[in-house]
Parts: C-alpha cells; structure tokens; sequence
C-alpha cells in the first residue's frame, strides 16, 4: 500500500481508502464474541458505535514499514537486574 | 496575614519552620473550608479529618521540640482517588472499587508522609481516571470553583478545584492525555506532567501504562517544584522509572528567561484546531510578558495532532482494555456508561494495530524530540477556557484533539499555569513545554511569568 508523507515528521500516513472496512454488526458481534464478551443488547450497541470511531483511529495508523523497525514499548533486561545497593 | 488557607507551600512552611503558624491552625483552615463549603464543589470523595489532626499535632509538637523537618513539614494536601493510601478507601470513583481499601501506600503517597506532609483526603477524579464527567458512578463529579456550572476539566477534577478553591495547598493527580494540566487549566492553577518515568507512578491505578504520569498540582508553579523535589527519584518498583539524578528544582526558580527560545506551533493553532480570537490573545499577551524578560519566540513545526491522537488512544483504548476486560466480561453494569464506552471496542483492537501505533508513537517522540533540540521551550495554551459541566457523548473522547496528548506521547514535561481570565471569569491557560528531563527550565520560566504578572493574586469566591 503506498502511503501519503506526512512532510512535518517525515512519517508515512495510512492510505484514507483502506478505512472504510468497518465490519458489519454481525461481524462486530462474532468479535465480541470471540474477545470474550457475550453482551445485553444495549451494550452490544455502545460497542458498535465505539469501534467505528476505533476503526478510523486505527485506518489512520501507518503500516508500511520496515521488518526491523521496533515499536515504543520494548523489553529492557536492565529493568530486571537485582537492585542497586 | 490572611486566612492561612490561602498560602502557597513556600509561604506557609516558612511561617512553620519560624513558629508563627502552628500545623493544627494550618490544618484547622483548611478543615473548616472543606467542611463548609465542598457541598458546593464535591471535590472530597474522603475526608480524613480525624488522621489529619493526629498528624498537624505531631508536626506541631515536632516543630516545638527544634526537630529537623521535612520538605512540607505540617503541609496539608490531598491526592486524587486513584493514588493507594493504606487503611483508607480508594475507589477510583468506580462502583468496581467501592470497597477498596488498600493495604499499602503509593510511593508518591509514602514520599508526602515522609516529608512531613498532612493528608487531608481524597479528591474526585472521573471514573479510572478517563471516563467522564459521569453521574452514574460513585460519586458526583467535581465543579470548578470560579463557576459552579461550569467543568472542572478532567480527570483529576476534584485535585484542582480543592487547590483552587482554597481546601488544600497541594495535591497530586495523574496525566494519561491532560489529565493534569486539563483541570489546573480549568481552575486557573499550576500542574505539571512530568517528565515520563520521573515519577513513580507505583500503587497509582494505572489508566495506559505506556503514557500514564503522577504528579503535582498546586496554586504556583513554585509551590509545584517544591511538590517535585519532594515525588521525583527512582523507584524500581515501577518498571518505567528512570534512574537518573533529581536536580534543586526550587534552587532553578531564577526568574532569569533571558536568552531563552521559545517554540510555537502555529500550524496546531492556527489551521489544525485553530483558537479563539479571546484564547489567541491572551496566548499572545502571554509570548509579550516573555518577550519582555528577554525571550526569543519562533514558529515550530510538529507532526499533526490528528497523528498524537491516533497514536495515544489506539495504544490506550487497548491497555484499558487489557486492565478492565475481566470486569468488562462479567460485570459490566457496574461501570459508567462513559467509560464503558471509551475502553469496550478495545476488546476488538487486534496485536498488530497495537504494535503498528506504538511504532507511530516512536516516530512521533522522535519528531517531538528533534523540534525540542532547536528550542529551550515550546509554548502554547494548554486549552480554552472550561465549558459548562453537562454530559458530554462519550465519542468526543475519539473526536476532539488535544494540545495536551502530544507530550504525553513524547514523554516531555509539560505544565499548565493561569495566564488570565475570560470576560465570564474563568481562567485562561498557558503550556510550556520542555526536553526530556528538563522539568527545571519548564518550572523556571512558569514561575517567572507568574512573578511578571498579577495572575496569582486573583482567588475565586464561593
């Protein structure tokens, strides 16, 4: 998918046509189902709503990026050394 | 002198250490605002009056007996609902935490005792800290003091309008996405987010641990230094924490901003979510007083705050749900149906979106950080001045960007100070923002503007 540069950050933005998948209600439910969420009807209906707000926030989120390329929230092993005295 | 429930830190622990305020009168002050006048402002989800007084009168006797005394020796203050304090209930405002009584402090919490610090209470925040304003949860939301119908701002609502108010002189809050700097801007005090990793964030309820910061709130920006100088230092017991050396932030209180450069995004304010003509002056009356120490003032350009958003809440609508699908799954009435709302559809966010956003949250830091290197400073106003307190549709939350997000997801600190006032009497905001670890500069050039200016003499009346 070739995206659009964003020239500020140099940082390559998500395709806009790739956003309009959003999942049938049907579709939502079976999720929800599978995440382990059986909801009364009303519920059910905050969800649908929410995610389509989730779906275009996430279609924004680039994707094209490179095998190597680490993500913020990454595994320190220094974290887990014994304290210092 | 004046009530002495209207002091900041710095004058009362002077006054302490010189044995012309007894802690007990000190407490007393603020006991006897709380218990008049919070009916007004439900900014106390606790009181802790009788542990209060137990503690002023320790801190008197300690006074008088020429012991050596802590940073905020006989100071009172309070914490948002969602910092752990052992013995004492702590809900998070949640019919999920109704019973919740800790066993043990938060460190921040551990740190204030062991400075000499008087716990009040516990203040109003939204529901976990992100769902809100809400009234089908466990207690009423707060209201800001310089108009009872209008918002707080969120989360820590209950911590600023406590300060503002004159029932406390300290608090701490946390910041997720504003949640600090968004009520002191609303209640025309100073909060700062700190540095990310600066402050233990351990025995604090988390909200998206990859964004979530404590710290402090109070009516100067010099009274939150001394707050810092308390909270700030590692702590291995939160895996964020930064081992890295605690400078005098109070000893950084120059006044001096001379030579001091000063960056601006106007893209943010003029075309992607632009100001009011009101909040534009008095953002630019505020550049003025700057320029008039002796700053410089340039355009900055920075990635989109669209892009901030997406990142932030992608990450964090997923980490909520990681903190509250068990409760989400087998009792979700017990919720408020705003946060329910923000944090449900994380259960449909999948690994790879998640990972793709924290990706973006680095390329995002990373842009924040090489426009930090070409200024001392970034300034803008950290919101408009507070709308009225009404419910809100829970989708604003995904619609509405945020000045505040973006240093949340570059982990910079940044502080929210009062920068006047709107011809309805509430406050104006000014943010100032800095380079990573460098929480002195942004604290200097607040306490230098509110010397320059006469903000800080003006209290709302109840």
């Amino acid at each position: 998918m070739m995206g659009l540069l964003d020239q500020s950050s140099g940082i390559t933005l998500a395709d806009p046509d790739s956003m309009t998948d959003t999942p049938s209600q049907d579709e939502i439910v079976h999720l929800a189902r599978q995440a382990g969420l059986d909801l009364p009807p009303a519920y059910l209906q905050e969800l649908v709503e929410a995610y389509r707000h989730v779906r275009a926030m996430v279609g924004r989120i680039p994707t094209g990026r490179p095998h190597g390329d680490e993500p913020a929230h990454i595994f320190v092993p220094e974290k887990f050394l014994p304290a210092k005295e | 002198m004046s009530s002495p429930a209207y002091l900041t830190i710095a004058e009362a622990s002077k006054l302490i250490a010189a044995r012309k305020l007894s802690p007990v009168e000190l407490v007393e002050a603020y006991l006897g605002r709380i218990t008049s006048l919070d009916h007004l402002l439900d900014s106390f989800v606790t009181l802790t009056a009788e542990r209060a007084r137990s503690e002023a009168k320790a801190a008197e006797a300690a006074v008088m007996a020429g012991k050596p005394l802590g940073r905020l020796h006989g100071i009172p203050y309070c914490l948002k609902d969602i910092y752990d304090t052992a013995g004492i209930r702590t809900t998070a405002m949640s019919k999920l935490l109704t019973d919740n009584v800790p066993t043990r402090d938060s460190h921040c919490q551990e740190k204030m005792a062991a400075a000499g610090g008087v716990l009040l209470g516990k203040n109003a925040t939204w529901e976990f800290a992100h769902g809100g304003p809400s009234w089908d949860v466990l207690f009423p939301p707060a209201r800001n003091p310089w108009n009872r119908d209008h918002s707080p701002a969120g989360s820590s609502s209950g911590s600023a309008a406590a300060v503002a108010a004159g029932f406390a002189p300290a608090t701490l809050g946390s910041d997720t996405g504003g949640s600090i700097r968004g009520p002191a801007a609303a209640c025309g005090i100073a909060g700062l987010k700190p540095t990310y990793s600066l402050v233990s964030r351990r025995g604090v309820i988390p909200n998206c641990f990859t964004h979530d910061h404590a710290g402090p709130l109070a009516w100067t920006t010099e009274d939150v230094a001394i707050l810092m100088q308390v909270i700030a230092g590692h702590d291995p017991e939160d895996p964020a924490s930064a081992d890295v050396p605690i400078p005098d932030y109070t000893a950084a209180l120059t006044g001096d901003v001379k030579g001091l450069v000063i960056g601006v995004p106007v893209d943010w304010l003029e075309t992607e979510s632009p100001l009011t003509p009101a909040t534009k002056a008095a953002f630019d009356a505020a550049l003025d007083v700057f320029r008039g120490l002796g700053a410089t003032v340039r355009p900055v350009v920075l990635p989109s705050l669209q892009q901030y958003d997406d990142a932030k809440k992608t990450i964090a609508v997923a980490e909520l749900f990681t903190i509250h699908g068990k409760d989400l799954r087998t009792r979700p009435e017990l919720f408020g149906a705003s946060l329910r709302y923000r944090i449900i559809a994380g259960s449909l966010v999948r690994a790879e979106e998640y990972i793709q956003a924290q990706r973006l949250r680095t390329d995002l830091a990373r842009a924040m950080q090489k426009v930090m290197a070409t200024v001392d400073l970034v300034m803008l106003p950290t919101s408009e001045p507070a709308g009225k307190l009404e419910p809100v549709p829970p989708s604003s939350l995904f619609s509405k960007v945020s000045f505040m997000t973006p240093f949340n997801v570059g982990g910079n600190p940044a502080l929210s100070i009062c920068s006047g006032f709107a011809a309805n009497g509430l406050p104006f905001s000014l943010q100032i923002a800095g380079r990573l670890f460098d929480d002195a500069t942004v604290l200097r050039a607040g306490d230098a503007y509110e010397k320059a200016t006469s903000w800080r003499s003006r209290r709302p009346l109840l």
